[in-house]
């Protein structure tokens, strides 16, 4: 009787397939790419592009790109789905924020992301010099699809360095932790690529500076252990004069960060780095297979790296942002309620900070 | 008031049988008085027949009309002789009775008829048994007298059609009583192994073996089978399967319980396992008791390799378990509910074809399900000589032709293919059968709810599973009742020096649960 | 009819094994609660709160050691025959109703949450029914067969449900120590509500009060291993949030769990949670059949007449209909929350009533004894 029971329902089951709020695979808009913008209008200030791939009868891939103003993000995307002839959901996706709304504050939409669960954790987030709308509408010869094109872009650079691998998880978790602010990567669509440009670093919700890709490679030096990073390295040979350059590749970096808040106004912290790398690119003239030579071209490089490290803490003081994560780290030395009652920009302008690095080159390459 | 408490005792008679449904089962078994209806005319008719004397002209009577009936008579009619010429071996017959007869005087008869070869029977009953048996009856002076020439044409013993091992011993059983014994009498060399000898059928009187070896194999199991089998009431029995269903603990299941095989080196493992073996004479098959759910992904050729690769292969037996109930539901419950689960770069590709296919996934899904089954049915039925084109021209043609003709889409037929290849891995032609029928459950619950729905499925089948028993041994054992020891022998095939010695927890263990150990 | 051996205790020939016990505990302890414990623990207990799911666990602890104490002085006798010696069954009859009542109830509100996080991450328009339905076939064909065959199916159920855990490996390279700060428990804080809140995580526990007849000898260290068991899944994956998570993070976030398993992504798969959750749906018909099977005992005990499996009838039927009432996430956590703080309490109250009655009984037997031997 039991097994007649199942058989009557399962009987049923099949007239009920239309009841189950299917979304079935060719009636979607799968959303890969989403835009966000200040647009013109004072009533409606987010403009939201989309972007999602469209399959034809015959079979033909192809993409289609819609935009609509709103007052909110999920207004936008009601404004959207009138449309489309296909049901947009959410999904694996890269989301673009443009600049001028970086700079105003990305927490009312990005909270709405969190709050609906159909965007994962792992959607990529990057801000577009200039307007994210214009990025994806961008025709590129050689690539079909801007936004699986933006997509693989990002994993290629969530392997090669650590802190531009982001995603919602780690803005968010960064936005929330007092003690280290968000970074996001900065592309660009001028010319005939959509290029990186480098990092943005944000106080807050807000986008403040943008980070050259050289200040990006440091900063990505100091904030932790590195695993296959590779460091591109422009100097002034000291006798000649005359630039040289130098690559480093497959770097193995140990950080090791310790703070001293002994004295509340002037806090010292201290960056230890450990690098070793191998040689794949030296313009100069000495021949750096001989020891003595190597411990100069090391020595260069430490001064480059230190001298480097200093420019970019000036710079990451100034606009009084901390993606490094000093700030948690001087909050395990203290206890609650100073770390509380502490001014942290006050404290984080008057920070004193020294780097000690130690290169080993591993070896020199194929030739001399 | 009288008809309001008549639908009182409907409803509660309704409950009862809801759920008290196992309880009538068991009722079949030891409950007899149901069957007694239809069958009394036979019983009386035996009760009269058995006390009849035996005489000549009785027994022409009763076997009159038998086309295949001899009779003779010898010495001026003081000596008839009567047997079926279709069950006798001619030679036997002339050397041992015919040549005699014709040449020996009267006077020397009752001498020869004290040889042990001649039995004396009085019972009309029993001589009419006899010669059906294949015994020539020889009356004599009121006396009469069976002698065993039994001997008919029999299908040599040839490699086993829907159980094939690569490396291995290749006979297997016929249909032939005598000769399956043979076969496993000459492999257990103990004068431990018993055979005891049942008869089921009231009118084909099929012979049961049970054969077991003494101090290994459990008392309660021999007597539980014997009695169970001696309580079954049916006319005739054509082969073990049917017998297995009969005496199954639960009947209403899809999925075998008893294990049956036609292989005699797998039946000599399982006695030496502690296992009870029955044989039916007209059946290859045999069946093994206590069996549990994993004895069907068990092949002789696990134990003829080395135990590395016999433990690769049983792993990928329990993975092609998974994929072929899991896989084809799993694609309909993601093209449906969860397209969020597709990766980015498969998403273009299953997309594109299912671009052109105007059903939604599930009926697709089924679609494509029931050509597989009908094509494999087909093939099952289908003379050889037109088996090979047709097996073609349905796999692939077909195939690729509802492709071309956008009726379903190419990643399913190579989803549903895999799945119908996966099934047909499991050793056991029946279990894979029920395997087959279970998926169908799948699909249609993943194309109701989805994942969830999958899950729900699973859990149904795994609650139905676990709660099998076989002669209330449980079904799931060693995993369920957990025996972490005997796991190095079913569910991965461990090295010989690791199986402990004496006989796995299974076939100590009655009533679901009493646990005794060696 | 023919009475099936081991449903009742008739022929009480077949025992649960420890083995099969300690799973059987793990899984039935509160599961879902597991979903949003990193919340309920930052919430009530600040920073580094997982530390207080120790505290917790070494309450539950001592609730067990209790049942265990009542089974070795009880000599293994039902809690039944235990009350029954001293007190009058139409006494205790409304304590029996209430316990029956707030169990069928737990079981009933845990499947509607269940039921609800499931539509509103997955499935907005289904409708609710089905799904209830579909538990509610579940749970009876794993309480028809009995206790026997419902730890059986649990064990192979709970197999299913582990692997789960080994997702977490995906998250260690974004685990940093440097998240947990150096603060513990600061922030607003409510120890007491807090606590009662984790311990909602253990309960379950307290049904194995009805378990006396039916194990064998040696069986109450089962209950720790279980325990501890749940202790130590909760634990790593609590510790593992607190680390993964920034602090303020996990306030904001309502299922913190949920987040972590769609974080990890396998080669072939992405937004694995998905499965998890569904998955998930087993441990919750083992905690929901258990419930329904502790009242099914109550019910048999109280009117011996009637076949158990009527009971089962009943108890469902109510399940469904209870299921059915609250339309709202809110409404539901509020039933939930009344009715676990009730079950706390029965899990503590019945125990000690227990022990006190069997003390009363040691010592007028110890009197009764004295007199005999002044005789």
């Amino acid at each position: 009787m039991q097994n007649k029971m199942i058989v009557m329902i399962a009987i049923c089951c099949l007239f009920l397939t239309g009841c189950g709020g299917s979304k079935i695979i060719e009636e979607l808009a799968i959303l890969e790419s989403v835009a966000f913008d200040l647009s013109d209008s004072k009533e409606n200030p987010i403009k939201t592009t989309v972007l999602f791939p469209t399959v034809s009868k015959e079979g033909k891939a192809g993409i289609q790109t819609l935009t609509a103003d709103g007052k909110s993000s999920h207004d936008t995307f009601i404004k959207l789905q009138n449309l489309t002839n296909l049901k947009i959901v959410g999904g694996q996706s890269a989301i673009l924020f443009g600049e001028e709304l970086s700079k105003k504050g990305l927490i009312n939409i990005i909270e709405t992301f969190t709050r609906d669960p159909e965007f994962g954790t792992r959607v990529k987030f990057a801000i577009v010099e200039g307007k994210g709308e214009e990025l994806l509408k961008k025709k590129i010869p050689s690539v079909p699809d801007n936004a699986e094109y933006l997509y693989s872009f990002f994993e290629k650079l969530g392997t090669q360095n650590k802190v531009l691998n982001t995603n919602k998880y780690r803005f968010l978790r960064d936005y929330y932790d007092d003690g280290i602010d968000p970074v996001l990567p900065v592309f660009s669509y001028e010319g005939d690529n959509i290029e990186l440009k480098g990092l943005g670093t944000f106080k807050g919700d807000q986008y403040v500076t943008r980070l050259t890709l050289i200040e990006t490679q440091i900063l990505n030096l100091l904030s932790g252990d590195i695993k296959n990073g590779s460091l591109m390295i422009s100097m002034n040979d000291e006798e000649s004069g005359n630039n040289v350059q130098l690559y480093l590749s497959d770097i193995n970096s140990k950080n090791d960060k310790k703070v001293n808040t002994s004295k509340r106004k002037n806090m010292t912290a201290e960056v230890n780095l450990d690098i070793k790398g191998s040689v794949l690119e030296y313009t100069g003239t000495m021949d750096i297979s001989k020891d003595k030579y190597q411990r100069q071209l090391e020595k260069q490089v430490e001064n480059y790296i230190i001298t480097n490290s200093k420019k970019l803490l000036i710079k990451l003081k100034k606009y009084q942002t901390d993606p490094i994560g000093i700030g948690s780290l001087v909050r395990n030395r203290l206890s609650y309620e100073t770390w509380n009652k502490l001014n942290w920009n006050e404290t984080y302008s008057n920070m004193n900070f020294k780097v000690k690095v130690k290169v080993d080159l591993i070896n020199t390459g194929n030739s001399k | 008031m009288g008809r309001f408490r008549t639908i009182i005792k409907r409803i509660k008679i309704l409950l009862q049988k809801a759920t008290g449904f196992i309880n009538l089962h068991n009722t079949r078994h030891l409950n007899s008085n149901k069957q007694v209806a239809p069958y009394e005319k036979t019983i009386s008719d035996t009760v009269d027949k058995s006390l009849k004397v035996a005489t000549y002209e009785n027994t022409l009577k009763e076997l009159e009309n038998c086309f295949d009936l001899v009779h003779r008579s010898f010495n001026q009619d003081e000596i008839h002789i009567i047997y079926f010429s279709s069950l006798v071996d001619s030679q036997t017959l002339e050397w041992e009775i015919l040549s005699p007869l014709r040449e020996m005087s009267f006077s020397h008869f009752d001498k020869t008829f004290q040889q042990s070869l001649f039995k004396c029977e009085d019972n009309q009953e029993k001589v009419i048994n006899g010669i059906l048996e294949g015994n020539v009856s020889l009356f004599t002076g009121g006396k009469t007298y069976l002698i065993n020439v039994s001997g008919f044409e029999e299908r040599s013993i040839s490699q086993s059609e829907s159980e094939t091992v690569i490396n291995g011993p290749h006979d297997s059983f016929n249909e032939v009583l005598n000769t399956n014994v043979s076969l496993i009498r000459r492999r257990v060399r103990s004068p431990r192994l018993k055979m005891i000898k049942l008869s089921v059928g009231e009118i084909s009187k099929t012979k049961v073996l049970i054969i077991y070896i003494e101090g290994i194999a459990h008392a309660d199991v021999v007597k539980n089978l014997k009695e169970r089998i001696q309580s079954v009431k049916i006319d005739s029995i054509t082969d073990a399967n049917v017998l297995i269903q009969i005496i199954d603990d639960h009947q209403n299941s899809p999925f075998p319980q008893f294990y049956t095989t036609e292989r005699p080196d797998i039946a000599v493992t399982k006695l030496y396992a502690g296992k009870v073996v029955g044989l039916v004479d007209d059946s290859p098959n045999i069946f093994c008791t206590p069996s549990s759910f994993f004895d069907f992904f068990e092949s002789p050729d696990d134990y003829n390799q080395p135990w590395i690769l016999g433990t690769g292969v049983r792993i990928l037996r329990y993975m092609a378990l998974f994929i072929t109930l899991i896989l084809t539901a799993f694609y309909v419950s993601i093209c449906t509910y969860h397209y969020e689960m597709i990766p980015l770069s498969l998403l273009q590709s299953i997309m594109q074809s299912r671009s052109r296919v105007p059903f939604p996934p599930i009926v697709e899904a089924i679609f494509l399900e029931i050509v597989i089954e009908l094509l494999r049915e087909a093939g099952a039925r289908l003379p050889t000589k037109i088996g090979q084109t047709i097996g073609i021209v349905g796999g692939i043609v077909i195939g690729q032709a509802a492709v071309e003709a956008g009726i379903t889409s190419n990643i399913l037929i190579i989803v549903v293919a895999v799945s119908a290849i996966a099934s047909f891995i499991v050793p056991s032609y029946i279990m894979s059968a029920s395997i087959r029928m279970v998926r169908f459950f799948f699909i249609l619950m993943a194309g109701l709810l989805g994942n969830i729905g999958i899950f729900f499925a699973l859990g149904i089948l795994i609650i139905h599973l676990t709660g099998l028993t076989n002669l209330s041994s449980p079904y799931f054992m060693p995993i369920s009742p957990t025996f972490f020891k005997d796991w190095m022998d079913s569910i991965v095939r461990g090295p010989f020096y690791k199986i402990r010695k004496g006989q796995p927890a299974q076939s100590m263990m009655q009533n679901d649960g009493e646990k005794e150990r060696n | 009819m023919v009475k099936k051996r081991g449903i009742n205790g008739d022929h009480m020939k077949e025992r649960l094994h420890p083995l099969q016990l300690s799973i059987l505990i793990y899984t039935i302890q509160n599961g879902l609660v597991l979903y949003s414990l990193p919340r309920l623990v930052a919430e009530y207990f600040g920073t580094n709160g997982w530390i207080s799911i120790i505290f917790i666990a070494i309450l539950v602890n001592i609730n067990i050691t209790m049942i265990a104490i009542i089974y070795k002085l009880g000599n293994g006798r039902s809690i039944f025959e235990i009350i029954e010696a001293t007190v009058p069954k139409w006494v205790m009859v409304p304590f029996y109703l209430f316990i029956i009542g707030v169990w069928i109830g737990i079981a009933s509100m845990i499947m509607r949450l269940y039921i609800f996080i499931f539509k509103m991450m997955f499935f907005p328009a289904l409708p609710v029914s089905l799904f209830i339905a579909l538990f509610i076939l579940l749970s009876f064909q794993l309480l028809r067969g009995g206790i026997y065959k419902m730890t059986k199916a649990i064990v192979v159920l709970c197999a299913f449900v582990q692997p789960m855990l080994f997702l977490l490996f995906y998250l260690i390279p974004e685990f940093d120590f440097v998240r947990y700060t150096t603060f513990f428990f600061k922030g607003d804080t409510d120890f007491f509500k807090g606590g009662l809140q984790v311990y909602t995580a253990f309960l379950g526990i307290e049904v194995s009060i009805l378990f006396f007849p039916m194990v064998e000898k040696k069986w109450t260290k089962a209950l720790f291993i279980g325990n501890l068991l749940s202790t130590v899944s909760y634990l790593l994956i609590t510790f593992i949030c607190f680390g993964f998570f920034s602090f303020k993070q996990i306030l904001n976030d309502i299922f913190p769990v949920m987040t972590l398993f769609e974080y990890t992504e396998v080669a072939f798969l992405s937004r694995a949670e998905n499965l998890c959750f569904s998955v998930f749906a087993f441990k919750l018909l083992a905690i929901i059949v258990i419930y329904f099977w502790g009242a099914q005992q109550i019910f048999g005990n109280m009117i011996k007449s009637i076949k158990p499996n009527f009971w089962i009838f009943i108890i469902l039927a109510s399940g469904f209909i209870l299921a059915l009432i609250p339309d709202s996430l809110v409404n539901v956590e509020k039933w939930l929350l009344w009715l676990s703080y009730c079950a706390i309490g029965i899990a503590w109250a019945l125990p000690i009533f227990v022990l006190c009655i069997l003390f009363t009984q040691i010592i007028k037997n110890r009197i009764n004894g004295e007199t005999e031997h002044a005789k």
